[in-house]
């Protein structure tokens, strides 16, 4: 049985967690270089969704509810604008040149569209988005949004970092613009690593006074391995001493899980 | 009274705060002298122009990204809602499910939806349907809870307590009875592995020591019962 | 300002229970004064409708915590003063400290320089849009701290206590403040308005 045939047969294994650490890691950088495993691993993931669905219903208690919404956040996570990958003008791979079509009150509408969608069962929530991001692409807020972004990339005290891999991957370029006074952020990244299941990119603040990293937002790459994403409204404005990037399970973390994959320094 | 204590005065006076002896003393004061009675008038039209200015109306432009902000908000927060009414008993049935404790999975249920409060973004729409990545999320935090749990407790051994007693009257989805349905018609001993495997935090060689089997015979299992999930979810 | 008290008991709750349109049909009363409050505390439109909005949200999630024990409009104006002052403060970061200790006075240069009769409708002399230029100036030009006691005090009605409690300072405070303020305005008006 050759390697591949090997990783192959032990998908299934993995997509219900049932390798040890070892094998788990093995097969992780494996999947990073195949296609067609991690194809087949994302219909044996939803294959292995329908164990969890599957088990036996029960109720939360009653206090749970109220103490849930009680606590909800005054912390919110900054307003995100992303456009996750971007549109290359053909023949000039290096140019950065984008359309940027999400818009804040995109990412809450798809968050509310989302829960609306249970309720009309005829129509797929995919269907939905898409009209949707169809609209909205060519909205105005659209348009205001570009603008944001330019703005963000060229305040008078934006600070440009570059962000480097732990593991010396040389293609990774990835870079931080932030502004203090805008309380803005963007992000530029190519050659990211796609990403295991259920695990999402997490940006950190590393505020220059010490104080505890501050989360700026989740997001994944392309299939390219690029992202792009935009923070507006980012805490309060505190001087950073750098930005790192870790990986999470999804939907995110409130504290960074080691190791970081991304760091950079102003 | 002076010229320099009218003055000291003047606002307490102008706002009828001035004690009435010394009000009147001012009173008399503004009788006799000329200055002081501009001053008091003045003042007074100062007030009064800046108090009645009407504010100009919002600028388009803002109110617009006021509501927008706002709506948004009111949006995240009615969509979150929404979110919690339609899932919570899935997310903490799950959670329930792995941890066999309710106080444990009340606490990692919380942490999904915290979570997801505080990154509404992360469920990507193209990746299919939201309650399957949810129930996901939530075995995975609930296994890693799991784990420290016994890596605390210090013991090795799963405590694969009796099946939890739900209520009678919790409303379940059709995608979960559909779920139910794909689940009940494996074979017993695959779906055995499957959930030792994916729900109680187990790897292959954990399960082969406790369903006393070969290892091959485990695995195996576990790769025939999910293509069969498969096959029959793409049927 | 009218307060149609009633009504707006009956709006807050419903806000409260999660009722988005009843807030904003509460904001409808207000926004215009609270965005004139933002724009005189922090100078410039764009500052302050970040301030605006960031008020708004915080009021909107805070709503829970609103007691009812003051107005509903000085605890939106509470919410907004301290927007406008943190974004006022992130700019200026070099005076922090002159926002909250105005430079020392004493009673010497409280005393007014420029006696003169104004007359009786002084602002009929200018157009509106005049008028309305003159008295923001003279306001942009108070100390910051004089021109938010000004603020609260004289434009939106607030009590010496509410306003003390806003911003943190004493009655007495207040009073003097507000005194340095009205005197100090009177004074640049009154080249505008004298009369002759």
């Amino acid at each position: 049985m050759t390697d591949h045939e090997q990783y192959r047969d032990d998908l299934p294994l993995y997509a219900v967690d049932a390798l040890s650490g070892e094998e788990s890691e093995r097969l992780q950088r494996h999947l990073a270089e195949c296609p067609a495993c991690r194809k087949e691993l994302s219909s044996l993931n939803e294959a292995a969704s329908q164990i969890a669905l599957a088990v036996e219903p029960a109720a939360p208690p009653a206090h749970f509810r109220e103490q849930l919404m009680a606590c909800l956040d005054e912390q919110r996570s900054p307003a995100v604008v992303t456009n996750e990958g971007r549109r290359r003008v053909s023949g000039h791979p290096r140019e950065r040149r984008s359309a940027w079509f999400w818009v804040p009150a995109f990412a809450t509408l798809v968050f509310a569209l989302a829960f609306v969608a249970v309720w009309r069962q005829n129509r797929r929530l995919d269907e939905e988005t898409r009209d949707l991001s169809a609209r909205l692409a060519t909205s105005r807020e659209a348009l205001d949004r570009a603008s944001e972004l330019i703005h963000a990339l060229t305040a008078p005290d934006a600070q440009h970092v570059s962000l480097v891999a732990a593991g010396a991957k040389v293609q990774l370029e990835a870079k931080a613009v932030y502004s203090s006074r805008q309380r803005s952020l963007v992000l530029l990244a190519d050659h990211l690593n796609p990403l295991p299941a259920h695990k999402i990119y997490e940006l950190w603040l590393l505020p220059a006074n010490g104080s505890k990293p501050l989360a700026a937002g989740t997001f994944r790459p392309d299939e390219r391995g690029s992202v792009a994403l935009v923070l507006l409204q980012l805490g309060d404005g505190a001087a950073a001493k750098g930005f790192a990037v870790t990986v999470e399970d999804e939907p995110g973390s409130a504290t960074p899980t080691m190791p970081i994959v991304l760091s950079g320094t102003t | 009274m002076t010229c320099k204590e009218v003055i000291r005065k003047l606002s307490d006076y102008l706002d009828g705060e001035l004690d009435p002896v010394l009000a009147e003393q001012l009173a008399r004061h503004l009788e006799h002298c000329e200055d002081c009675g501009l001053v008091v008038d003045t003042t007074q039209k100062t007030i009064e122009f800046y108090c009645n200015a009407e504010p100009a109306p919002l600028p388009d432009e803002i109110r617009r990204q006021v509501e927008r902000a706002l709506a948004g908000k009111r949006g995240e927060k009615e969509g979150f809602v929404r979110l919690y009414d339609e899932y919570a008993g899935l997310i903490y049935s799950v959670a329930l499910r792995v941890l066999r404790n309710a106080a444990a999975a009340e606490d990692v249920a919380q942490e999904v939806f915290l979570q997801l409060w505080r990154n509404p973004t992360s469920f990507d729409p193209q990746r299919g349907r939201l309650a399957p990545w949810l129930a996901v999320i939530t075995r995975h935090k609930a296994v890693d809870s799991l784990r420290k749990l016994k890596y605390e407790a210090g013991s090795s051994e799963s405590p694969l307590a009796d099946r939890v007693v739900s209520e009678a009257s919790v409303h379940t989805s059709a995608e979960c009875n559909r779920a139910r349905r794909l689940m009940a018609q494996l074979p017993a001993e695959q779906r055995q592995v499957l959930e030792l495997a994916f729900l109680d935090g187990l790897t292959h060689v954990e399960i082969a020591a406790h369903v006393s089997q070969p290892l091959g015979t485990v695995k195996s299992r576990i790769r025939l019962g999910l293509l069969s999930l498969r096959r029959e979810l793409s049927a | 300002m009218i307060a149609h008290l009633e009504n707006e008991k009956a709006l807050l709750a419903e806000a409260r229970a999660g009722n988005g349109e009843a807030f904003a049909t509460l904001l409808n009363q207000y926004d215009r004064r609270l965005f004139r409050l933002a724009l005189n505390i922090t100078g410039n439109q764009p500052d302050a409708a970040d301030a605006l909005q960031e008020a708004l949200l915080k009021a909107y999630r805070g709503l829970e915590t609103f007691r009812g024990d003051s107005r509903f409009y000085t605890w939106l104006v509470r919410i907004v003063v301290n927007e406008g002052l943190m974004n006022l403060r992130r700019r200026r970061a070099d005076s922090w400290a002159s926002l909250d200790e105005p430079t020392e006075a004493d009673d010497h240069s409280l005393m007014p320089r420029e006696i003169e009769d104004w007359g009786d409708n002084p602002e009929q002399r200018y157009s509106k849009t005049e008028f309305h230029a003159i008295l923001n100036q003279a306001l942009e030009r108070l100390e910051p701290i004089l021109r938010i006691v000004f603020l609260l005090r004289d434009v939106e009605g607030l009590s010496t206590e509410e306003t003390a409690g806003t911003l943190g300072l004493s009655v007495p405070a207040v009073k003097t403040r507000l005194l340095r303020a009205r005197l100090e305005l009177r004074e640049r008006l009154t080249k505008y308005f004298k009369r002759g």
